[in-house]
């Protein structure tokens, strides 16, 4: 079973292949859970407590975390995902912003800076391009959201809308 | 055979005035578009456009309400198809295989299916309604606690088989939506579980929150990094409406996918979010070549659709006759129902019939309005694959965030939203499937309840769900169907479990 000369992700150290990296992400996730469900109540009898299912179920979850990563770490690879910092940190920082955002100023804020920052998440965006369709669309979303679909929405509360 | 053909027919007198047609044309487009809108899902459709339906007779506004209610189902599938965004539980399944004919410039194809296979499946379930509706809510109450359960555990294998990778990443998927699902108040005791003292995880997380960060943003975050695929989409339209070979396929899914649909959908308790998991299943172990699904397979978004269409009207026996909503969709037509004069309960069908059989039949209308509706639109909705990425991608991203924003006014939902983007963004880089996570969820909280009820109704016995004739039955095909997709990869190769 020593295929490690095989695939373009042989060569890598065992303990970051992908599947030794998912076992590990589920332990913590499972032990994590099961530290914060620790203080409820378990179960009494016949009356399942609340605590019960959160417990078993990140029993299993840890559990599973282990055999995955043990696989993980007897084979290599298949292939070689390629991680990015700048799609997830523009993208997901844009939502963060528009519910930053949204409540103290408004959609007429919150939309265009979401789009403008999201994006900018790919590399093909063109600068002027993406600001006018922000403009374009936040009119849209404004119009249809508030003002066709009356949806509580602020839309400037810092000009009284 | 007399009472059922008078029933439709006053039901039909009633719908198919000049009026009622146009609320019910009406209610349709508008649900329709607003339902297509990625982030706004169903349940955020109906709530939005219910106030409109106020001014209107209580008969016109309930076959509005029908509309928009099937108008904002058949929005939820194009979003699934066209953008891999599920609207609500039951679309999950459909862009499996919808997202995956859109990639291959099948667009159209999908769409067209989905609304032909829904149109089927709700003319039989309308027929079905008409014909043993008192009856079968009767048959629905045999159902206990412990044979629900079972349902759920069967739902779970199904989510299990979805899976076209990793069966053993998929289980810790489904168990991993199970533990998201318990966060938030406990049920019995109000104890504060996994919430981490955060307030607004106290009435736990919200279906659409997940939904939009799993799939929403990790799906952008995926394209983002793999840009090539996208061109595929932009060049071959191919033909819009589905060929003869195209039909021929998908007759017999639709037709399984009807009857498992409406099975399902008669169980008061939300049976009918089981019944696309459950065709999907079906369609992928009966077909000859199970490879091709998950890349492309017509059977599995012409059954599911089916299923889900056939669900959606049969549960509105459980729903009207025993005033039982078996989701948020259904409470807010309850509510609206409540509203303009229908009270749920055994006398409904006959205290107001008007009301009762002109609902139904108007359900049938909304149907067939769809289908005029929306075939001449899918033209439209494919060529809006044709907008170039980089102005896509914002504008989903746009309608998420609002669509999210709207459902509780709380902008924690949204920055909840892309944290569950982050966590999507990493499961899919690691090779987890963000379907079977989302079921997990959606049964966990479910399972929790039977759970809990068998075991008191048994005071603690855990073989109750073997001893009760139907629970036993539920978990023998659940071990069956489990053991049927393991054993291949057991009897080829021990890999194949364990394969990216």
């Amino acid at each position: 079973m020593s295929e490690l000369s095989s695939g373009p992700g042989a060569g890598r150290p065992p303990f970051l292949r992908t599947n030794v990296l998912a076992g590990v992400l589920l332990v913590v996730l499972g032990v994590g859970a099961f530290v914060a469900a620790a203080e409820l109540a378990g179960s009494r009898g016949p009356m399942l407590g609340p605590g019960s299912l959160p417990r078993g179920v990140a029993v299993i979850v840890a559990a599973l975390g282990v055999v995955i990563a043990v696989v993980g770490l007897r084979r290599p690879d298949a292939d070689r995902p390629r991680w990015s910092l700048r799609a997830p940190v523009l993208l997901l920082g844009a939502v963060v912003l528009f519910a930053l955002l949204v409540r103290p100023f408004g959609l007429a804020v919150a939309t265009p800076v979401a789009i403008v920052v999201g994006g900018l998440a790919s590399p093909e965006t063109r600068p002027a391009e993406i600001v006018v369709f922000a403009v374009l669309l936040t009119a849209f979303c404004v119009g249809l959201f508030r003002y066709a679909l009356g949806l509580p929405i602020p839309v400037a509360p810092w000009a009284g809308l | 055979m007399a009472d059922f053909l008078a029933h439709l027919a006053q039901g039909f007198g009633v719908a198919l005035t000049l009026q009622n047609i146009a609320f019910c044309f009406v209610g349709c487009l508008v649900g329709t578009l607003v339902g297509v809108l990625p982030g706004v899902g169903p349940i955020a459709t109906i709530a939005i456009l219910l106030p409109i339906t106020f001014g209107l007779e209580p008969v016109s506004a309930l076959i509005m309400l029908a509309g928009i209610y099937y108008g904002a189902q058949y929005g939820g599938s194009t979003t699934a198809i066209l953008v891999n965004i599920p609207g609500e539980a039951t679309s999950v399944v459909t862009t499996l295989d919808g997202h995956a004919m859109a990639r291959r410039g099948r667009a159209g194809v999908a769409l067209g299916v989905a609304a032909l296979g829904s149109f089927v499946a709700g003319t039989f379930a309308t027929l079905l309604i008409a014909a043993v509706g008192a009856p079968l809510s009767r048959l629905a109450l045999l159902f206990g606690p412990a044979d629900y359960f079972s349902l759920m555990v069967l739902g779970i294998v199904f989510a299990v088989v979805l899976a076209h990778g990793s069966i053993l990443k998929a289980i810790a998927m489904i168990a991993l939506g199970i533990l998201l699902s318990t966060v938030g108040s406990d049920v019995e005791t109000g104890a504060a579980r996994l919430t981490f003292g955060v307030s607004s995880l106290v009435d736990g997380i919200d279906f659409v929150v997940i939904a939009m960060g799993l799939f929403g943003f990790a799906e952008i975050l995926k394209n983002l990094d793999d840009p090539e695929p996208r061109d595929v989409v932009r060049e071959r339209i191919g033909s819009l409406l589905p060929n003869r070979d195209d039909v021929r396929a998908s007759a017999l899914p639709v037709v399984r996918g009807t009857l498992i649909g409406s099975l399902l959908g008669i169980l008061p308790g939300n049976g009918a979010v089981l019944g696309p998991f459950a065709s999907y299943t079906v369609e992928k172990r009966i077909a000859k070549d199970p490879s091709r699904f998950g890349k492309g397979a017509i059977e599995g978004v012409a059954g599911p659709e089916a299923a889900n269409n056939a669900g959606a009207q049969t549960s509105f026996i459980p729903l009207l006759t025993l005033g039982i909503p078996p989701n948020a969709v259904m409470a807010l037509m309850v509510g609206a129902m409540t509203i303009h004069g229908i009270v749920p309960g055994p006398q409904v069908m006959t205290r107001n019939p008007d009301l009762f059989w002109g609902m139904i039949a108007s359900m049938w209308v909304g149907n067939l309005m769809l289908l005029i509706i929306n075939l001449p639109l899918i033209g439209l909705w494919v060529r809006f694959l044709k907008v170039p990425y980089r102005l896509m991608f914002p504008t989903i991203l746009t309608f998420c965030c609002i669509g999210i924003y709207s459902i509780n006014n709380d902008p924690v939902d949204v920055a909840f939203a892309a944290v569950f983007g982050l966590v999507g963004y990493v499961l899919i880089k690691l090779r987890f499937e963000p379907a079977p996570l989302l079921l997990g969820f959606v049964l966990g909280a479910l399972m929790e309840e039977y759970l809990r009820r068998a075991l008191l109704l048994s005071r603690g016995d855990p073989l109750v769900f073997v001893e009760k004739p139907l629970s036993a039955v539920l978990l023998l095909v659940g071990a069956g169907i489990l053991a049927v997709a393991l054993l291949p990869s057991l009897r080829h190769k021990r890999d194949e479990v364990f394969q990216e």
